[in-house]
């Protein structure tokens, strides 16, 4: 009786074993619906909070700003100004502009920088001027920057932005409340002007062969805040866009936004909005939540792509916590045109605020996700959905991972007649790693050699980084087709041996069988889980919307597909990973926004090689590899 | 083919040299050649995980350099390593590439003492008494000495503390080669090993039990083995007030016993690593710390001699788990102590297959050494992170470090009771042993 009750036990443990092991990929893909769903409710209305200025020195508005009609005659004379300087060559447009910044009393200078990249190579001036305020040690500094170059394609010239520079460096002048000094950069270029400067200003300029920057000769101190001015042309506007994602998805402390936010509102009306094209924010607007919707993705989709949207994104590399503030003109809208008058009261007064900093910006939040102006989440909010995302990964890479050992050795125990099958203890199929592991370590070897191949200039004629793409796609398909022609053809080899053996021995008193381990495509599919899990939630704390994006492209494909007896199904899912694949994202987003695919290319190789963007490296070195080891598991034979 | 021939006189594992030659060939081309990238080395050295304020590379120049020039190297509180190394590096620290070649040779010199340590277990378990499985089949013998080798040399930890120059190299060595001194039943050498890497990282003092336990295996007498342990002690003893007299010659002060051991066991540098200590150090109000000085660091030796009691009949095995021990609960953990043990862990491979949790072990690992630079970088460059977030990692991988230790000594003991009580494969059925599996857990 014993025997047969420990019996029944050990028999009741092993279905249980296998009740865990079968049911966690069901729960695994309800999280995935989980982790969906929650990341559909993240800008709802109710799941976000109202944003509200955490540091208390900053003091938004409280400051009477001081520019006035006169100044705003000055600001409108400047622009002529600028108007005319802009038809000058870049060289003596730099030395006209600082001209103007010595003639209203400020050191100023100018700095030359070069450039070059595997592709392209760029000059460059920068403008800069430095006042020095009366009342502070020279330890602490603002800036105020306006780029050569405005984000709008409609206009040459960032006309206004440089103007109300000029203008406010005048007002500044004859201040005497100024506890941090302030500097005006004028950067020329897209982000690299900005970055040279910014690399000398901290002493790490370099002067190698790809890069020269040239020595700041006047400095000030340490830069607590920055303000990027970008007002294209020489028309007024109807709406202040704010632009605040940096390099690698970097974000500006939140009350940057919110002591702009609270300035627009009440000390300078103007109608604000994050970014450009979506529309601005009224009271009753985050009630919509497909408005909300579109406003977090619009700003998941920048923060995705690690490519700053303005020069402020440069400074945040620096420990800088900077914004760019873009007017625009959206024909249509009601609200009320404002012009640099109101203009110069917005960046006035937001500098003063800024100027009441005790310390550098560290209270409110540095993660976070915004539905619209003065809406948030944070990230205790944000971070449990990509977490599940993650879990179910491993959850199913657990039970695969135990699936391939199981089927334990029994040994059949004959009591009363009857024959009972027992597990015995210690006695699992043994796993094989071999071919997982070198399937897994040549895919990450190709993807280290397609980013090497991106960033090289190899210097054969006709070199573009399409050339050298489609090169290294036929260099991984040939690696996967070779790959999966070995599994196959090592297959059938091993089942025709086995077939042999079989009919060789047949001894029916043999209780234990040998087993067979676990097929190769189980143990691969273990490890592209696992890794993939790694991958989502470490890139998660780095940049968590394209984690988002990366996350939730994979997570069906890699848990769904697996090989299947009909080729045909095997195919298809190939055919998707391949379409997930980054060449084949690549050639997706050239067809949706209709843009040259070997223009998206080149920007991405340009986005690290100038600011040193990681959606390139990451692609290359941590997707692809995993997406090649997918295509090469759909492949492989089924048993 | 298998002509490798050890200083004893006896055959090498009978691995064929050349698969040797390639293993080791390989090694040394990929350090050669990371070593020799333009600014990777210079990236590994500054990361927290690979150097700490006693096994840092920048650390020893620095000491160096102060020397050259006659100031007291220990003066300041930047170099807290052994006057020896001070000494040795004052030679060659102006030729890169001899200092390259002598980190690269000392790792590939681990690598081969693993080799030979696991030639002479394999030797050992062929007089030991075989355990029988079910179908009357022996147990599969462990890892080859090459596989053991190329564990330890293609480890990610082993090589990027090596490409770190992570000064912590020396000291896993001299602890390697005390045990294959011991395992060899050289006397005088392994206790010059033990003793030499007790000098230069203090903590391996407590490998003494293991290392003695394997001088004295075998069937030697109650009287001969107490001998033989009197003796380690004087020579073990001999060893070190010898070195720190060299010591003391060389630096002609005896100030390097507070800058060296006063800051491995006081804890006074807290720059932060992966161990458990610095964080508690900073947050504490200072008239706690000398309390909880004194309960960590009891800590850390406390596990000594209970587990060589309990486990003295694997000697191997007790020096890799109070490797861990020691990787783990010391004041200044790295990655180095981590490549120690886990090179250690593959000489004691036939537990293998009862650990249960290497899928959680190897993730908590992995996870832990792609977020702790991940963290840091958040922490220290862009500002949005604290010291916490990098503290939690340092926690992840702990508990990393100690389910290791749980899972392998379950292991082991599971093993243990299988050697002791063998499962019948024949017979009646209801001594067949199957059940003791539902027994035992």
């Amino acid at each position: 009786m014993g025997l047969l009750s420990r019996l029944s036990k050990a028999k009741r443990r092993q279905m249980f074993g296998h009740f865990v092991l079968y049911t966690m990929p069901i729960l695994s893909y309800a999280m995935v619906a989980v982790s969906f769903l929650w990341l559909l409710a993240l800008p709802h209305r109710s799941y976000s909070k109202v944003t509200y200025i955490s540091e208390n020195a900053l003091q938004p508005g409280a400051a009477n700003v001081q520019f006035d009609w006169n100044d705003f005659v000055v600001a409108e004379a400047y622009r002529q100004t600028v108007n005319i300087i802009s038809e000058l060559p870049p060289l003596e447009r730099a030395e006209a502009l600082r001209r103007e910044f010595a003639q209203v009393g400020l050191k100023s200078a100018t700095q030359n920088y070069t450039l070059h990249t595997s592709t392209v190579t760029r000059h460059g001036v920068n403008t800069y001027a430095i006042f020095y305020a009366p009342r502070s040690d020279g330890t602490e500094a603002l800036i105020l920057s306006a780029p050569w170059k405005s984000r709008n394609p409609k206009f040459t010239a960032n006309t206004n932005g440089v103007a109300m520079l000029l203008a406010l460096a005048k007002v500044f002048k004859r201040g005497s409340h100024f506890s941090k000094d302030i500097i005006f950069v004028i950067s020329d270029g897209d982000t690299e002007g900005l970055q040279a400067w910014l690399k000398a200003y901290h002493g790490n300029e370099e002067r190698t062969k790809t890069r020269f920057e040239e020595t700041l000769h006047i400095r000030s101190g340490a830069i607590q805040a920055a303000l990027n001015l970008d007002f294209a042309g020489t028309g007024d506007y109807n709406v202040l866009g704010i632009f605040f994602e940096g390099v690698n998805g970097q974000l500006p402390n939140l009350d940057m936004i919110n002591t702009v936010v609270e300035i627009a509102r009440g000390k300078a009306p103007v109608e604000i909005t994050l970014h450009d094209d979506i529309m601005p924010y009224t009271e009753s607007m985050p009630r919509n939540y497909t408005n909300s919707l579109n406003k977090m993705f619009y700003m998941m989709k920048y923060q995705a792509a690690g490519t700053p949207t303005g020069n402020h994104g440069v400074y945040l590399k620096y420990k800088i916590d900077a914004i760019t503030l873009y007017g625009f003109d959206k024909p249509g809208w009601p609200s009320p045109r404002y012009n640099l008058f109101r203009l110069g009261a917005v960046v006035e007064s937001t500098v003063r605020s800024l100027n009441n900093l005790l310390e550098h910006l560290h209270q409110s939040f540095f993660f976070y996700l915004l539905s619209g102006v003065r809406r948030y989440t944070s990230i205790g909010l944000y971070m449990p959905p990509i977490i599940i995302l993650g879990v179910s990964f491993i959850l199913q890479a657990l039970s695969l991972w135990g699936i391939s050992s199981d089927l334990p050795l029994e040994l059949k125990v004959l009591s009363e007649a009857k024959a009972t099958a027992i597990v015995l203890p210690y006695s699992r199929r043994s796993r094989n790693l071999r071919v997982a592991t070198t399937v897994v370590n040549l895919s990450f070897i190709t993807g280290y050699g397609t980013f090497y191949l991106l960033t090289t200039n190899l210097g054969f004629p006709g070199e573009t980084p399409l050339i050298k793409l489609i090169a290294s796609v036929g260099i991984c398909s040939t690696l996967v087709f070779s790959a999966v022609s070995t599994a196959h053809i090592r297959h059938r080899v091993l089942k025709e041996r086995q077939i042999k053996a079989n009919s060789a021995d047949k001894t029916p008193e043999k209780n234990i069988a040998e087993l067979i381990p676990a097929a190769d495509w189980i143990i691969l599919k273990t490890f592209i889980l696992a890794l993939s899990a790694l991958f989502v939630t470490t890139l998660s704390a780095l940049n968590f919307s394209l984690a988002v994006f990366i996350g939730t492209t994979i997570v069906l494909p890699y848990k769904f597909f697996r090989p299947c007896s009909k080729r045909f199904l095997s195919a298809v899912q190939a055919a998707v990973l391949v379409m997930i694949s980054p060449p084949g994202l690549l050639f997706a987003t050239a067809w949706w926004f209709s843009k040259d695919v070997g223009l998206i290319l080149s920007w991405a190789i340009e986005g690290y090689e100038v600011l040193g963007t990681w959606l390139l490296p990451t692609l290359c070195c941590i997707y692809w590899p995993i997406n090649l080891a997918a295509i090469v598991m759909v492949l492989l034979p089924v048993s | 083919m298998s002509t490798n021939v050890v200083p004893g006189g006896q055959k090498a594992a009978n691995t064929p040299s050349n698969n040797v030659a390639l293993v080791f060939g390989a090694a040394f081309a990929l350090r050669l050649g990371l070593l020799n990238l333009p600014a990777f080395p210079s990236i590994l050295a500054d990361q927290v995980e690979i150097s700490t304020p006693i096994t840092s590379f920048k650390r020893l120049s620095e000491g160096v350099f102060l020397f050259r020039n006659g100031v007291p190297p220990y003066d300041g509180g930047v170099f807290h390593q052994a006057p020896l190394l001070l000494g040795l590096f004052y030679l060659i620290i102006n030729s890169p590439p001899l200092v390259n070649a002598l980190y690269i040779l000392v790792d590939l010199a681990i690598g081969y003492m693993l080799l030979q340590i696991t030639a002479i277990k394999e030797r050992d378990s062929t007089s030991e008494k075989k355990i029988m499985q079910y179908g009357d089949k022996t147990e599969e013998s462990g890892m080859s000495g090459l596989t053991v080798a190329s564990l330890y040399l293609f480890n990610p930890f082993t090589i990027v503390s090596c490409i770190g120059k992570s000064t912590i190299l020396f000291s896993n060595m001299a602890v390697v080669a005390g045990i294959w001194m011991g395992m060899k039943r050289n006397k005088g050498l392994a206790m010059f090993s033990i003793a030499l890497a007790t000098y230069l990282s203090f903590y391996p003092a407590m490998l003494m039990i293991p290392v003695v336990l394997m001088l004295t295996r075998g069937d030697i007498g109650k009287q001969q083995q107490k001998r033989i342990s009197v003796q380690c002690g004087a020579l073990f003893l001999a060893c070190l007030i010898s070195l720190f007299l060299l010591s003391f010659v060389l630096v002609d002060s005896w100030s390097f016993f507070s800058g060296v051991y006063g800051t491995i066991l006081a804890v006074t540098d807290l720059t932060p690593n992966l161990g458990l200590l610095w964080y508690f150090f900073i947050e504490m109000f200072d008239h706690f710390r000398s309390f909880f000085l004194i309960v960590f660091q009891l800590h850390v030796f406390i596990f000594a001699v209970p587990v060589s009691i309990k486990l003295w009949k694997y000697p191997l095995f007790v020096s890799f788990i109070l490797c861990a021990i020691m990787g783990t609960f010391k004041g200044y953990p790295s990655i180095g102590d981590a490549a120690l043990y886990l090179g250690l862990l593959p000489l004691s491979s036939e537990i293998f297959k009862y650990m249960r949790y290497t899928f959680l072990v190897v993730n908590l690992f992995l996870y832990s050494s792609l977020l702790a630079p991940i963290f840091w970088y958040l922490w220290v460059y862009v500002g949005s992170g604290n010291a916490n977030f990098f503290y939690a990692i340092g926690l992840v991988y702990g508990i990393g470090e100690i389910i290791l230790m749980i899972d392998t000594t379950f292991a082991i003991c599971r093993r243990d009771f299988e050697i002791l009580s063998p499962p019948e494969t024949s017979g009646d059925p209801a001594s067949l042993g199957w059940d003791r599996e539902v027994v035992q857990k």
